[in-house]
């Protein structure tokens, strides 16, 4: 039976689920025999993910790669490293990778888009990046602007950082890719920004980041 | 002072929408959750008669998202439509939606009765009415309506009370007016409204009554599985060993809907919500069901709507469901047998109905049903539940069943001492709970219960299932 509360004379019986919270990797493990426990994992981060995915790609497509980034974690739940208690970097990292093969889609779709209107125009852009940097252009925010330019090396570790707040170790995860490559990466995407913003006259203090001690200033100027 | 990093952040951050808004992308996950499921789970496809929907991943993504007025539209034209569609099983992304309805349910309180505590259930409904026969003969044309608005009180044990309060007829034509008239029917109800009153034993584990919608007997599904491949084989061949369900919806062409449909509307007691959500899993494995997308109610709610083709004159059936909390917002078109007695008798001055069809057009929960006390029943349904009379019952405890052990009932399970406690806790009608002789054949206890049938019916259940006595007799000492 599940918690039994009393209340006002009546009693009222509280489903298992509504107990107490057990870790990602419990989750997941458990969801290899009983799949279902896999949907609290979404309740946990979907909200996050979504966010950031906003953030990514824009309000329209967001929810669906959300669904697609449950979907391919629950596809691959048996290779999860259940040492990790914190999903949140796989996920993330899952959805990283979505979203550029979002754009990477969108690229396609407007290359056959601009031949099928044959109105070619030789001199325009149409790259993956392009696409992508336009649709951070289009935002009203400054930064969006200086963050079109950035190169995409930079871009997921720095964007990883400052939307879940990740640490080297956790945007290493998510990327796949070593922390020292993370450290640099974030240092040149930093560097470049400050370029870039200062150039725009945007930028207000050119003074190194220090209010994080997980993150390292080594390689800034 | 500004970093570039707190710019970045500031760009990253905005409202979070909460997950269960996000239903789109909760779709996704549950329809491959339930793909999983089900073939590791379903015993025997073949026996539940499913052609599962595992062969149509290919529309894992597709959706039915339906405007209020396109679902309108499509309810009126169900006949139709269900001719269009194949009759097998959800597409794995509807039934997803009813695996995630079943997820929300599942986190939902259910009420738990305790002594002198009924189930109160308010609904409005919408019958339709057809007098097939009168008194003088086969007649036609009599088609009416009719609204009513019920309150229904049900107990652990099978009683049930209910406040039942009919509108005017309403007819089709001026003609089908006349034809009622004619054979001496009443167009306003013939019993002072509401009308009240109460049945004692439906409780559907022992008794053979059928499940009267809305005023009609409650049915117990604690016994029933929370397993859903197994409920949902239960429900469609009606072998679930609760008279009460599984005589209901007999000669429709989806019975196992019909049934839910009647759990749903209720009144029920016993669930759980793991119950309440095997319901829905159930349903997701159901032959001929199919999803309606966003649907509005006759009240005005919005929920997902599910059809199946009930078989009957009426067409198809339909209920629509809150995808949030798993509570019905609406049942359509249910056939039953049992309230055209109910509607001949309050609609014909000299009972000249000998034959009628009758169906709830719609029937709409109006609250949340809640825990109430005796006193909440109505004088006058309250006066007419049945009287209870006083049995003796003596049970003997099987020769190995001791009777208590460290002198405290509450540290010693398998005990007859614990049993005696464990039905005092929950029945409380015993003048005489702990009564007990030692016997080297097995320790005697004898009980003098005051209860109405049913609920003297469940005490001996109660006793017989504890595994720990060899006889129980009953006897009554007025009689």
């Amino acid at each position: 039976l599940g918690t039994v509360i009393e209340a006002a004379g009546n009693i009222w019986v509280m489903s298992e689920s509504a107990e107490g919270p057990e870790s990602d990797a419990k989750l997941i493990e458990a969801s290899i025999d009983t799949p279902e426990s896999f949907s609290l994992l979404f309740t946990r981060h979907a909200g996050g993910l979504h966010r950031y995915m906003v953030k990514r790609v824009g309000r329209a497509p967001a929810e669906d790669l959300v669904g697609d980034t449950f979907v391919t974690a629950f596809q691959s739940r048996d290779r999860y490293d259940l040492g990790i208690a914190d999903a949140r970097p796989w996920l993330f990292g899952i959805a990283t990778n979505l979203a550029r093969h979002y754009w990477r889609s969108e690229e396609r779709r407007f290359e056959r888009e601009r031949v099928a209107a044959a109105t070619v125009n030789k001199a325009e852009d149409v790259s993956e990046t392009a696409i992508s940097n336009a649709f951070f252009h289009d935002q009203a925010e400054p930064i969006a602007h200086a963050l079109a330019q950035i190169d995409d090396l930079y871009l997921d570790v720095l964007l990883l950082v400052a939307g879940p707040g990740f640490s080297y170790d956790e945007v290493a995860l998510a990327l796949g890719i070593p922390v020292g490559t993370v450290r640099s990466r974030l240092s040149r995407g930093r560097q470049q920004l400050r370029e870039l913003l200062g150039r725009s006259g945007q930028y207000l203090d050119a003074a190194p980041e220090t209010e994080r001690p997980s993150i390292s200033t080594e390689g800034s100027p | 002072m500004i970093s570039e990093l707190d710019l970045v952040r500031d760009y990253m951050s905005g409202e979070e929408v909460q997950a269960d808004h996000l239903v789109d992308a909760r779709f996704k996950l549950e329809a491959v959750i339930l793909a999983e499921e089900t073939p590791s789970v379903a015993p025997d496809k073949a026996t539940l008669g499913l052609g599962l929907s595992l062969r149509r991943r290919r529309l894992l993504t597709r959706r039915v998202r339906l405007s209020a007025v396109a679902a309108a539209a499509l309810a009126a034209s169900s006949a139709l439509i269900l001719q269009l569609l194949p009759a097998s099983t959800l597409p794995v992304a509807e039934a997803a939606q009813l695996r995630l309805i079943a997820t929300n349910a599942a986190k939902q309180s259910v009420p738990v009765l305790g002594r002198n505590q009924w189930l109160e259930t308010k609904q409005e409904e919408s019958y339709s009415i057809d007098v097939t026969h009168s008194s003088s003969g086969p007649i036609s044309g009599t088609e009416a309506n009719v609204m009513a608005t019920s309150t229904t009180w049900s107990d652990n044990y099978g009683d049930t009370c209910f406040s039942v309060a009919f509108g005017t007829l309403r007819f089709a034509s001026a003609e089908s007016a006349a034809t009622w008239r004619s054979v001496g029917l009443s167009v306003t109800p013939t019993e002072q409204q509401p009308i009240l009153g109460c049945d004692g034993g439906l409780s559907g584990a022992n008794q053979s009554n059928g499940l009267a919608l809305g005023v009609g007997g409650v049915v117990n599904v604690s016994k029933l599985p929370t397993n859903a491949p197994i409920l949902a084989g239960e429900l469609i061949a009606g072998t679930t060993g609760v008279p009460g369900i599984d005589q209901f919806g007999e000669g429709s062409k989806y019975p196992g809907f019909q049934r839910i449909m009647a759990l749903l509307v209720g009144p029920v007691t016993g669930a759980t919500p793991a119950f309440n959500a095997a319901l829905y899993k159930a349903l997701a494995l159901f032959p001929g069901v199919h999803a309606l997308g966003e649907t509005t109610t006759h009240t005005g709610s919005i929920g997902l709507g599910f059809t199946a083709v009930a078989g009957y004159p009426g067409g198809s059936s339909m209920i629509v469901v809150d995808p949030n909390t798993g509570a019905l917002l609406e049942a359509q078109s249910i056939v039953q047998e049992s309230t055209a007695d109910l509607l001949g008798v309050y609609f014909s001055a000299h009972e000249v109905v000998t034959g009628s069809a009758v169906t709830t057009r719609w029937l709409d929960p109006t609250e949340s049903s809640s825990v109430v006390n005796t006193g909440s029943i109505p004088s006058g349904a309250h006066a007419s539940i049945p009287n209870p009379s006083t049995a003796v019952v003596t049970a003997i405890g099987k020769p190995n069943v001791p009777y208590g052990r460290l002198g405290s009932v509450l540290n010693s399970p398998n005990t007859l001492e614990y049993l005696q406690y464990q039905l005092q806790e929950r029945f409380g009608r015993v003048d005489n709970p702990y009564a007990y002789t030692a016997s080297p054949r097995g320790g005697i206890m004898t009980f003098t219960f005051t209860g109405s049938r049913a609920q003297l019916a469940a005490f001996v259940a109660e006793l017989r299932t504890s595994n720990l006595v060899a006889s129980v007799t009953v006897n009554y000492p007025d009689k």
